[in-house]
């Protein structure tokens, strides 16, 4: 029960009839805190003094005092006093440890005395707690200014700021009625709009809108990219894969007419140029990091180098052998690029002198990415999703998922998230660093064929094509859908986000032709 | 049509071959499933194979061979559309019944695959 019950205000009995799961103390001791974080301090004062609530329990008071003046003694000592969530002496020993710990952080950094930092740490700290919490701080000390390990063993920068995250991390352990967690009434608010959020699913607004504490949040249409604004036809042949550049200037599609076209992405897709030099089927294209090179697999074996700008072939490279070469990806740095091979192969070439760097044998690979933290991920015909982490060259995971695995996406924002069309029928969104299946999309219909799918829109959306020749749209968070298109006829083979206009995408069929995507046009602009 | 998800046959533990279209390297059949090399093609030697993967099956159609009347019906490479042989459905020739279900690959349509 709350032990600092003040003077009831007027009207709280019809509030507390109307909102039950509302305290009227609670909530004004959350308006007294929210008013101080707002720097309304002399409001703040006038509140607790008009309710006679107090914020913060008198011993919790005592506590913060003491830990933001630096008097970390008697932080200590009051340790005592505090009405903690879970009252044994495991819990005090670590409250005890992050005390010393910010103890130990001042004497590095504010007394630069590595000297009397390493005794505390010998003879105080190792004591009270495991050897991983040890170890950090010890490799701290090796590392004095590396800003990963700084914020990981709390040293924010400087003493006052780091005092606060210390109080933030305690008041975790600390009976919440006693101390109320840090600002806590803006994250009921920030819960409340993405509560909102998550059951409007259409959050297509402009980049500006606002939202409002006013009023709930509006389902928004109006850059929900649901109409075709350019047809590409200059392909003669079912196009298997299209794909931005990074910077969203230029736009390529590869076609089993053994042709790979490059557009104009940003002047009305007017084509650049025609690669032509492959025999056979083109599958696969992947522009490089700085986009002045662009990367063709086909059916021949061969894989080729073009020149973004000129249009010429730079090179043609091959697994040696008859190997076939069915995708690729390059390194961000741009230095080295990834083929991948049905024939049971991976390879890594030097982007400059197209040489064989690395090679990898070993599962039949049907597609694969690498990350922007150098990571290959690779899906298998054994059913797997492999993991090599590219600057060491070893195998860091293998997810075996049992179904068929046709292509894989990576995120920008975590690299760790893959996105999987799984045949039949099915996409999966994973975590393979965590091993968590995120979110399953479902409604396209994909059994026989290859198909590719991509985030969207912020990756706040899942796009995919169909074996019937439809686009679904899902909200990539709670797998809702969003969207059907009729796009194509035959299989919608490929779609893919331009990375730089936030409400355009493009989509490639069976029927020869690409669709580049866009908001409807017939509302007023704004 | 788009990009097929292909079998793989893998031969790397047992001695076998793996045969693959010459279009496109398709994995079709293996050196262990051939029940006789001693068969011709349209366009030369062929196998009489026991089974083969990753092809579509063209009309059904009668053919009169040197060996009797059958019912069969060419098969093709479900990637890239090679034509690679035929399937026998029936035939009424008596000694002859051990073909039904088999398929004939053709020497030069085929390569050998790792």
């Amino acid at each position: 029960m709350n032990g600092y019950q003040g003077n009831s205000g007027k009207g709280q009995g019809q509030l507390a009839q109307r909102f039950p799961e509302v305290d009227p103390s609670e909530l004004t001791r959350l308006i007294i805190q929210a008013l101080s974080d707002l720097g309304y301090q002399r409001s703040s004062d006038e509140l607790r003094d008009e309710s006679g609530l107090e914020l913060d329990s008198p011993a919790i008071n005592g506590f913060i005092e003491c830990v933001r003046s630096g008097d970390f003694t008697n932080a200590e000592l009051k340790i005592a006093d505090l009405h903690l969530i879970n009252d044994s002496d495991e819990t005090k020993r670590h409250i005890v440890f992050l005390i010393k710990r910010q103890k130990f952080l001042e004497l590095l950094y504010l007394e630069n005395s590595t000297q009397e930092a390493l005794i505390l740490l010998r003879q105080e700290v190792h004591e009270l707690t495991d050897t991983a919490n040890i170890r950090a701080l010890t490799s701290l000390l090796m590392n004095k200014d590396s800003p990963e390990l700084q914020r990981s063993n709390g040293w924010m920068g400087d003493a006052m700021l780091s005092r606060d995250s210390l109080l933030n991390d305690i008041s975790k352990f600390i009976d919440p009625n006693d101390m109320i967690p840090k600002q806590r009434l803006f994250q009921l608010l920030q819960q409340s709009i993405k509560y909102q959020q998550s059951k409007t699913l259409y959050q297509f607004g402009d980049e500006g809108d606002r939202i409002s504490l006013y009023e709930d949040v509006k389902s928004n249409k109006k850059n929900f990219p649901d109409t075709v604004h350019y047809t590409l036809t200059m392909h003669e042949d079912e196009v298997w894969y299209v794909t931005f550049s990074h910077d969203g200037r230029y736009f390529a599609s590869a076609s089993a007419d053994n042709h790979v076209l490059l557009y104009d992405a940003i002047n009305g897709f007017s084509l650049l140029h025609d690669l032509s030099g492959h025999d056979k089927q083109v599958m696969h294209c992947s522009f490089s990091p700085d986009d002045s090179m662009l990367l063709t697999c086909s059916f021949e074996s061969k894989a080729h180098l073009w020149n973004v700008q000129t249009g010429e072939l730079v090179r043609t490279l091959s697994l040696g052998g008859d190997s076939r070469i069915w995708c690729s990806d390059w390194f961000p740095d741009g230095g080295s690029f990834v083929l991948g091979s049905p024939d049971k192969e991976i390879a890594i070439f030097d982007a400059s002198s197209g040489e064989v760097v690395h090679r990898w044998e070993g599962p039949v690979v049907n597609d694969l990415k690498i990350s922007r933290d150098y990571k290959l991920i690779a899906v298998t015909y054994d059913m797997n999703v492999e993991v090599w982490d590219l600057r060491t060259k070893h195998k860091v995971k293998t997810l075996e998922l049992g179904q068929r695995l046709t292509s894989v996406s990576v995120s920008d924002k975590n690299p760790a998230q893959i996105l999987i069309n799984v045949s039949p029928n099915e996409l999966q969104l994973w975590d393979w660093s965590r091993h968590i299946l995120l979110a399953k999309y479902v409604g396209h219909k994909q059994e026989k064929f290859v198909l590719r799918s991509c985030f969207g829109y912020d990756e706040r959306v899942i796009l995919s094509g169909s074996e019937d020749g439809r686009i679904f749209m899902w909200n990539k968070e709670y797998g809702a859908l969003l969207g059907v298109f009729d796009a194509h006829t035959g299989n919608s083979n490929c779609v893919c986000w331009n990375p730089r206009i936030k409400s355009m995408f493009a989509s490639s069929g069976d029927d020869t032709i690409v669709k580049i995507w866009g908001p409807s046009r017939t509302s007023d602009s704004g | 049509m788009g990009i097929r998800y292909s079998t793989y046959i893998d031969s790397e533990k047992t001695q076998a071959t793996t045969f693959g279209c010459s279009g496109c390297r398709t994995h079709l059949s293996t050196s262990g499933l051939i029940l006789s090399k001693d068969y011709r093609g349209h366009t030369g030697d062929a196998y009489l194979m026991d089974q083969v993967v990753n092809v579509t099956l063209g009309r059904r159609e009668f053919r009169t061979m040197i060996t009797g009347r059958y019912l069969v019906s060419d098969i093709m490479c479900h990637q890239c559309g090679h034509r690679v042989g035929w399937k026998y459905h029936q035939t009424d020739e008596k000694n002859q019944k051990f073909k039904e279900g088999r398929y004939i690959l053709e020497v030069n349509t085929i390569v050998k695959c790792k």
